[in-house]
């Protein structure tokens, strides 16, 4: 009999909570998925070749689990503390009934453990489908054989999942089960409401209201400066100006609901705006709290989603083989390995030293152009750098033909006497912009006292792979001068492949090119491939968005959940109203469109103030933490989160709408009940 | 005295079924004339909130028929159904059931925001009736912040807001003390004279009858007793007596002492 009663109260916990239990399901989802990470099959790629980088980024995952779980105790000590409220009329009857306070509480515990095992039982397969569907898109995506992939379950991550939950809920519970059942049972029956005290307090809003304003528009001030992220102490402020700001202003609402409510009253709208003034001052620090968590989660969405779009990087040398041209070639052709490349060619690169008077070099009139431009931070670093070149390496424009031919361009053309000039493509955009502007006057440079005219173009395709070498600044010059300039001995061959397009068509990126590094393992040969700069994008991409969207998913169903959940409770306790509106001849569609417009206000204001925080904390995180990587793809960046932040209005939107089919449902009990009273 | 306003044929009402039925109302007839204050008695568990709320259309009769100026409510339903219970009829509760988180003000006007009244002529009412009930200077207050007396003055003014042809009251004393009942019950009377309100209200207290020109009594849900206040030659304390004499007769006295 007293198993029925679990079972029968915690099914009707759960359809009354709906939403949390939803919540529930979610949480466990993305538990497992952060915590099944290592045995993704695009992180086991990554670990091949970035294993040092993937370890610290997995002691990471236990901090993030232990925050992310801290966050989640929030939700559920507050949806545990509403079911207690709701029930306490129930469980006052108990205690009357004459049944132990020993065995209530068990009962609460009891009931509770249910709705979490089956939340575990929904959760878990969703998560398991959902790793695997994420594990084999990503897959797919970036071009690793589907063949190779395991169907697999990650067992720590099922039981740290499990362990985590349980344990916050047992502690949580305890708690208030603890305080609930030792009340007297005349205080459960009860259940008074002690919002009365309280409200004749919102006196002085319009300072609150202000105070908010102005510190909310502090902290955005500071937040779109640029070089924030190296102060410590204006990150500081900002965070300080912010929180206050937030809490002030959803004190301050107070006031504009007394504004409001001067204007014309018609149908029920003083009664709603009476409904959400109170629910909104009675509850602005939760309301403030959870608008922080929802700027959280709209930040760390934008920004995760949004990485995940930043563009491969880009791709026109697939290998890069150091060594004789014979020793390469031979061991190439013996391997089989020659007939799967499309193009093979020598990058010809020279070191001009001269140091020992072998050459004299002088760019004197370039610095000098670069000074007679407009002040500018990349003019003041050009002017730093070219300082230093006084032995520059030189390439040979037939070498460079062939890279740009790779990479689809139009081959250069040059004189004798002419150089193009070639930057390290990390450098900015404005970087070589700059440059190029100081370069249109026509400049000259002299090398072995000859003076060679500088083109206009500043050339920026990498002439390696990845980073077996690694060119500043360098001179693109024509055959004939780089036969005469160029030092036997200092001359590196460097051999650049490029994989036949059929072979990636067949079987994909990845997958194509992992198997022959198999093959050029057993040949010996000194090489870098395009997976090595791949795998380093794919790091990025993985840490930064993975993680971001983690949390952003963890904080935006609790924030909303919360929300929703609060705003029924309010509900609740204040059904009497609702009963005394049906009594003055107030229909049911009435109530119900005045609880709709409660619910869309009660979720609009804490997540309006969030989406507007958010438009600066996006800006603000693009600008500071992305790693330099991303950084040239910042605007494109900042459109991406623009079209997330949609979406995330669309996940708002369910929400609301969920609630307000909850409110609904009350109202529609409340009018029965009033019936058959 | 006017013409009949509300005719009241045959009302049944009973809860549960078959065995473990209740007959609340077992057939209950009467008139109540334009303008009468009139007051329902009994013992409690008798059936004159059933009564009461069948007639606001709280709930719905099992048999018979209600009907206000000759229209039967039964019959109603949605907007119309609405508008009677906002307009037609004004309801005054036990425990006021004012809305906490409203103004005074607010509440008064509340049933005529609800039906979409002009708000203009609303205000104007509404400080009419204030002023009628004394209770001006309490307007721009929240309910938490007066007294019950005051509170209960409050739901009258609502009531009373959309010029309903009939004020039903259940108890309205029933939560007051005896000062504050004697001023709202002097109230009560005074709208049923100089506003031409017809009133209903249920009661079990001898005293609060005394204000009523005609009280029915009602017994297992049927109409045992008929008292007429003998106009204008019979005195309040006079009747009073006679009600006392009538709820004494009803079960040897003991039955209607709560």
């Amino acid at each position: 009999m007293f198993y029925n009663l679990i079972k029968r109260n915690s099914k009707s916990d759960r359809k009354e909570n709906s939403l949390y239990f939803a919540s529930l399901i979610i949480s466990v989802v993305a538990f497992y998925v952060i915590l099944s990470i290592e045995n993704q099959d695009v992180m086991k790629f990554i670990k091949s070749m970035e294993s040092d980088a993937v370890q610290k980024l997995l002691i990471l995952i236990p901090i993030f689990y232990v925050f992310s779980l801290f966050v989640l105790s929030f939700l559920v000590f507050f949806t545990t503390r509403y079911q207690m409220e709701r029930r306490s009329h129930e469980f006052g009857l108990y205690l009357m009934m004459g049944m132990k306070r020993s065995r209530l509480f068990f009962m609460l515990i009891a009931e509770d453990m249910v709705n979490t095992a089956v939340a575990f039982l929904a959760g878990f397969p969703i998560a398991i489908l959902l790793t695997e569907i994420i594990s084999l898109t990503v897959s797919r995506l970036i071009g690793l054989g589907i063949l190779e992939h395991h169907f697999t379950i990650t067992w720590t991550a099922v039981l740290w999942t499990i362990v985590g939950i349980v344990l916050i809920k047992i502690v949580i519970l305890s708690v208030l089960s603890g305080i609930t059942v030792n009340k007297e049972p005349y205080v459960l029956i009860k259940n008074s409401d002690e919002s009365e005290k309280k409200r004749t307090k919102g006196q002085g809003s319009p300072v609150f209201l202000l105070g908010g304003f102005l510190l909310l528009g502090i902290a955005y001030f500071l937040g779109v400066r640029k070089g924030l992220w190296e102060q410590m102490r204006s990150l500081l402020w900002i965070l300080l100006f912010g929180i206050t700001g937030t809490y002030l202003l959803f004190k301050g609402f107070y006031f504009l609901f007394q504004k409001a409510l001067k204007k014309k009253r018609k149908g029920l709208r003083t009664f709603t705006l009476r409904q959400l003034q109170e629910s909104v001052f009675l509850k602005s620090g939760f309301l403030a709290s959870c608008s922080l968590l929802l700027l959280i989660a709209f930040c760390c969405l934008s920004f995760g989603i949004s990485a995940t779009f930043s563009q491969k990087p880009e791709r026109f040398t697939d290998f890069t083989f150091v060594g004789e041209e014979q020793e390469v070639k031979e061991k190439l052709e013996q391997a089989g390995i020659m007939e799967q490349f499309q193009n093979f060619y020598q990058m010809e690169l020279s070191f001009l030293s001269t140091f020992e008077g072998e050459h004299t070099f002088s760019c004197e009139e370039l610095l000098k152009a670069i000074k007679e431009l407009p002040p500018s931070e990349n003019r003041d670093i050009l002017i730093n750098n070219l300082g230093y070149l006084d032995a520059p390496y030189i390439i040979k424009l037939s070498s460079y033909n062939q890279l740009l031919k790779s990479a689809g361009k139009e081959p250069l053309v040059l004189k004798e006497d002419e150089v193009f000039l070639y930057e390290d493509p990390r450098m900015s955009e404005e970087y070589v912009e700059t440059l190029q502007e100081a370069l249109k006057t026509g400049v000259h440079l002299q090398i072995d006292g000859q003076d060679y005219l500088m083109k206009e173009k500043v050339m920026s395709y990498d002439v390696v792979t990845d980073d077996k070498i690694t060119l500043m600044d360098a001179l693109i010059v024509e055959d004939s001068v780089f036969e005469i300039l160029c030092e036997k001995d200092s001359t590196q061959s460097y051999w650049n492949a490029i994989l036949n397009d059929k072979i990636i068509e067949n079987e994909g990126l990845i997958k194509g090119f992992t198997d022959i590094n198999k093959e050029l393992a057993k040949t010996g040969l000194e090489y870098e491939s395009y997976m090595e700069n791949m795998g380093r994008h794919l790091f990025y991409i993985v840490s930064e968005s993975y993680l971001s969207i983690y949390l952003g998913v963890v904080f935006l169903i609790i924030a909303n959940t919360a929300i929703g959940t609060q705003f029924l409770m309010y509900q609740g306790k204040t059904g009497k109203r609702y009963q005394a509106l049906f009594a003055l001849g107030a229909d049911f569609s009435k109530a119900s469109k005045s609880g709709r417009t409660q619910v869309c206000w009660y979720f609009f204001l804490p997540a309006g103030v969030a989406a507007v925080s958010s438009v600066f904390g996006i800006q603000s995180m693009t600008n500071g933490l992305l790693s330099s990587y991303f950084e040239e793809q910042q605007s494109n960046i900042i459109v991406i989160a623009l079209l997330v932040v949609c979406l995330i209005a669309v996940v708002e939107w369910v929400y609301i709408r969920t609630v307000m089919k909850n409110s609904d449902r009350n109202i529609h009990a409340l009018l029965e009940r009033k019936r058959d009273e | 005295m006017g013409k009949t306003l509300l005719e009241i044929q045959g009302l049944k009402k009973s809860y549960g079924r078959k065995e473990g039925e209740t007959k609340a109302l077992n057939g209950v007839s009467f008139q109540v004339l334009e303008g009468e204050f009139l007051g329902i008695m009994g013992s409690s568990g008798s059936g004159k909130t059933t009564l009461l709320n069948c007639i606001a259309t709280m709930i719905k009769p099992t048999e018979g028929k209600i009907l206000l100026s000759g229209e039967d409510i039964g019959r109603f339903k949605g907007k119309k159904l609405a508008q009677f219970r906002g307009k037609e009829i004004g309801y005054l509760f036990q425990d006021f059931e004012l809305l906490d988180n409203l103004t005074v003000e607010e509440n008064i006007l509340l049933p005529s925001a609800i039906h979409g009244d002009s708000r203009k002529q609303a205000e104007n009412k509404c400080m009419e009736l204030a002023h009628y009930l004394e209770m001006q200077d309490v307007l721009d207050k929240f309910p938490s912040q007066i007294s019950g007396g005051q509170k209960q003055r409050a739901a009258a003014a609502r009531a009373l807001i959309s010029q309903p042809k009939i004020l039903l009251a259940d108890e309205p004393t029933g939560a007051l003390d005896s000062h504050s009942a004697k001023k709202l019950l002097e109230k009560i009377n005074g709208v049923c004279k100089d506003f031409k309100t017809t009133v209903m209200m249920v009661t079990h207290d001898a005293n609060a009858a005394s204000y009523c020109s005609r009280i029915l009594f009602i017994q297992d849900g049927v109409i045992f007793h008929e008292l007429r206040r003998q106009l204008p030659e019979e005195s309040q304390s006079d009747f009073y007596r006679r009600i006392l004499e009538v709820t004494a007769a009803l079960g040897g006295g003991s039955a209607n002492v709560l």
